[in-house]
């Protein structure tokens, strides 16, 4: 018949012990070493495109360059939406960020291709405040989803 | 004299209600989390838009026109901007740690001490230059829209809103915001429309702007187009920042609220910003036509309402304008009454307070520091005004939108994030005021660039475990 030892029966002991705090500290503190949501968001890609559009943006102001400045803006505004689709990715959701990007994207090119000192540019400037205004709200209600356990 | 009477009873009666009602701590800071979207988003909206909207913006439109329009053209997506980055994770963290202020979210992230204080700090440094702003923009609209002496208007609008926000925290200025809010929509919707139609409608208006001074439609303005799209950034990503506008968050009774609030956010903030297009420019089209005389473009909107000879429309545009003053500070003194008397003291170890008798005093203490500074400072409103939006945009995007998403985010990181954006970010204005820095250079969202890539880096790229930094 296999017996345990008395050194086993004290690894045995500390890591149940371990186990206990770790489980002790978790319920006191939930979320000091995570995110308030579902799905923590562990992907690189956060830390990654965070860099690269800082980088990027300093970039833009150091060249003065414009249409960069305006593709980086356009990628920093979908990028933050983004963060709510890394924790709950549905189909919906994603279109309802990307939607909004795309249109405000093509609004600004709209923007720079207009003829100098014509009403052009201004008439697409109020042209995004009056496509986007009424779409992005109802992208977003239409997109809502209410968290698992929440009570009033 | 009818309406100032009215104006000191409204906030006696608003103080006294206030007093009875607001004596807890989740009372007096987040108004016991009753809030729906309605409430919650007009508040919001009047909150954020001060009185630099009636008059600054539409006298913006006749500086620099189209150019001006980049600092509004952000409005449509800022509401669900907030909510999916930092709305929905600030509603999830109140649920599970029952916070009170921003530095206490951030104290649930990361533990309490440096995070907590830095945010305090730049919460409250912030929130005082904020608020003088709005007292020095009550002093110069004195003259312009009173026909009153500055600092009169400037006290009285002061000394009413810590009157009842002294009293009765966010309890008290919760419903005031909502109810100030809708008649700053109203009034900016129906000044805005009289405008126009005295213009000549739209399609006139333009045509008179393209005929005169057609450099008025050039899109970028004498600043350039990398300018230009820094003012539409700032003020887009900035929301996520502005601890007035998150502390909404904290006051929603529940996730679901959080479902409607961008419509009501972005219908209401769209409705009081149709006064910087309309008055802008049909206010502009009336000046370069003739039938306005302007000593300067900060008179456009006083020399409108003239124009239009409507007691109703002027009343309205007066009202709105102190609503618009008052909102603003109203939560401005409370955040930073929060600040000063629990996050400070928490963060260096002491239990905060059980009553709110210090958040009184601290409020009051607040009102006075901005009345001395707007006093003191010699700098113009404009550039107090971006200095403080600019200030809570470099300090805290990079911990309020990465901070809150990235589980990789350490204590570290964000202790490094709070004191690397603000520092880049004023010395980018000393600069600026120096002449050594560029108008390329637009300065809180390069503070929040280099927090950002302070947080990133310092976290270790997320390989570090954060638990490892938390006490």
């Amino acid at each position: 018949m296999k017996t345990t030892s008395s050194a086993q029966l004290d690894g045995i002991n500390r890591r149940a012990a371990c186990t206990a705090r770790r489980r002790l500290n978790h319920n006191l503190h939930p979320t000091l070493d995570a995110p308030p949501h579902d799905r923590p968001v562990k992907a690189p890609l956060v830390p990654v495109a965070a860099l690269a559009l800082a980088g990027l943006w300093c970039l833009a102001q150091a060249v003065d360059a414009p249409r960069l400045a305006a593709a980086v803006a356009v990628a920093a505004l979908a990028a933050v939406s983004a963060t709510s689709v890394l924790r709950r990715g549905t189909r919906r959701l994603r279109f309802a960020v990307l939607l909004p990007a795309l249109l405000l994207g093509a609004g600004l090119v709209g923007v720079f291709a207009a003829p100098a000192g014509s009403a052009v540019a201004l008439a697409v400037q109020l042209g995004i405040l009056i496509v986007l205004a009424p779409l992005v709200p109802l992208l977003y209600a239409a997109s809502f989803e209410r968290p698992p356990g929440d009570d009033p | 004299v009818t309406g100032w009477l009215l104006l000191a009873a409204a906030a006696a009666a608003l103080a006294a209600w206030g007093w009875r009602h607001g004596g807890s701590a989740p009372a007096y800071f987040v108004a016991s989390r009753g809030a729906g979207a309605v409430v919650a988003g007009l508040a919001g909206t009047a909150a954020g838009l001060s009185a630099f909207v009636f008059v600054g913006g539409p006298s913006y439109v006749a500086t620099a026109g189209a150019a001006s329009l980049w600092i509004i053209l952000s409005a449509p997506l800022t509401g669900a901007l907030q909510c999916w980055a930092v709305g929905e994770p600030i509603v999830e963290l109140v649920r599970r740690h029952r916070c009170l202020t921003i530095p206490e979210l951030l104290a649930a992230r990361y533990g309490g001490g440096w995070p907590q204080g830095l945010a305090a700090l730049a919460i409250a440094a912030g929130a005082t230059a904020t608020l003088a702003v709005q007292v020095k923009g009550a002093a110069v609209l004195g003259p312009l829209l009173f026909d009153a002496p500055g600092w009169l208007v400037a006290l009285a609008a002061l000394v009413a809103t810590v009157s009842y926000t002294a009293a009765g925290g966010m309890r008290a200025g919760l419903p005031a915001e909502a109810a100030q809010g809708a008649i700053m929509a109203v009034a900016a919707v129906a000044i805005a429309v009289a405008t126009v139609v005295h213009a000549g409608g739209p399609r006139a208006a333009v045509a008179t702007i393209a005929a005169q001074r057609p450099a008025l439609l050039d899109p970028w303005g004498p600043g350039g187009g990398t300018a230009a799209i820094g003012l539409f950034l700032l003020f887009g990503l900035g929301t996520c920042a502005q601890p007035h506008y998150l502390q909404k968050f904290l006051l929603l009774r529940d996730h679901a609220a959080l479902r409607w609030l961008p419509l009501v956010m972005t219908m209401s903030l769209l409705a009081i910003l149709t006064v910087w297009l309309g008055v802008g420019v049909g206010g502009t089209a009336l000046w370069l036509g003739g039938s306005l005389e302007l000593r300067s473009p900060d008179d456009l909107t006083p020399a409108v309402l003239s124009a239009l000879r409507s007691p109703t429309l002027l009343l309205l545009t007066m009202v709105a304008v102190v609503a618009a003053i008052m909102s603003t500070a109203a939560s401005l003194l409370n955040i930073a009454a929060a600040a000063i008397t629990r996050d400070l003291p928490a963060a260096l170890g002491r239990a905060p307070s059980s009553g709110v008798g210090s958040a009184r005093l601290a409020t009051v203490a607040v009102g006075a520091a901005a009345a001395v500074l707007a006093a003191v400072t010699a700098r113009p409103i404009v550039l107090l005004g971006v200095l403080g939006w600019g200030t809570f945009t470099a300090a805290l995007l990079p911990v309020m939108v990465i901070g809150l998403n990235w589980s990789g985010s350490t204590r570290r990181g964000a202790v490094a994030a709070l004191a690397v954006g603000p520092a880049a970010q004023l010395a980018l204005e000393a600069g600026r005021m120096a002449g050594s820095v560029g108008p390329s250079w637009e300065p809180g969202l390069t503070g929040a660039a280099l927090g950002t890539a302070a947080l990133v880096l310092l976290s270790g790229g997320g390989r570090e475990a954060s638990a490892r930094d938390t006490p």
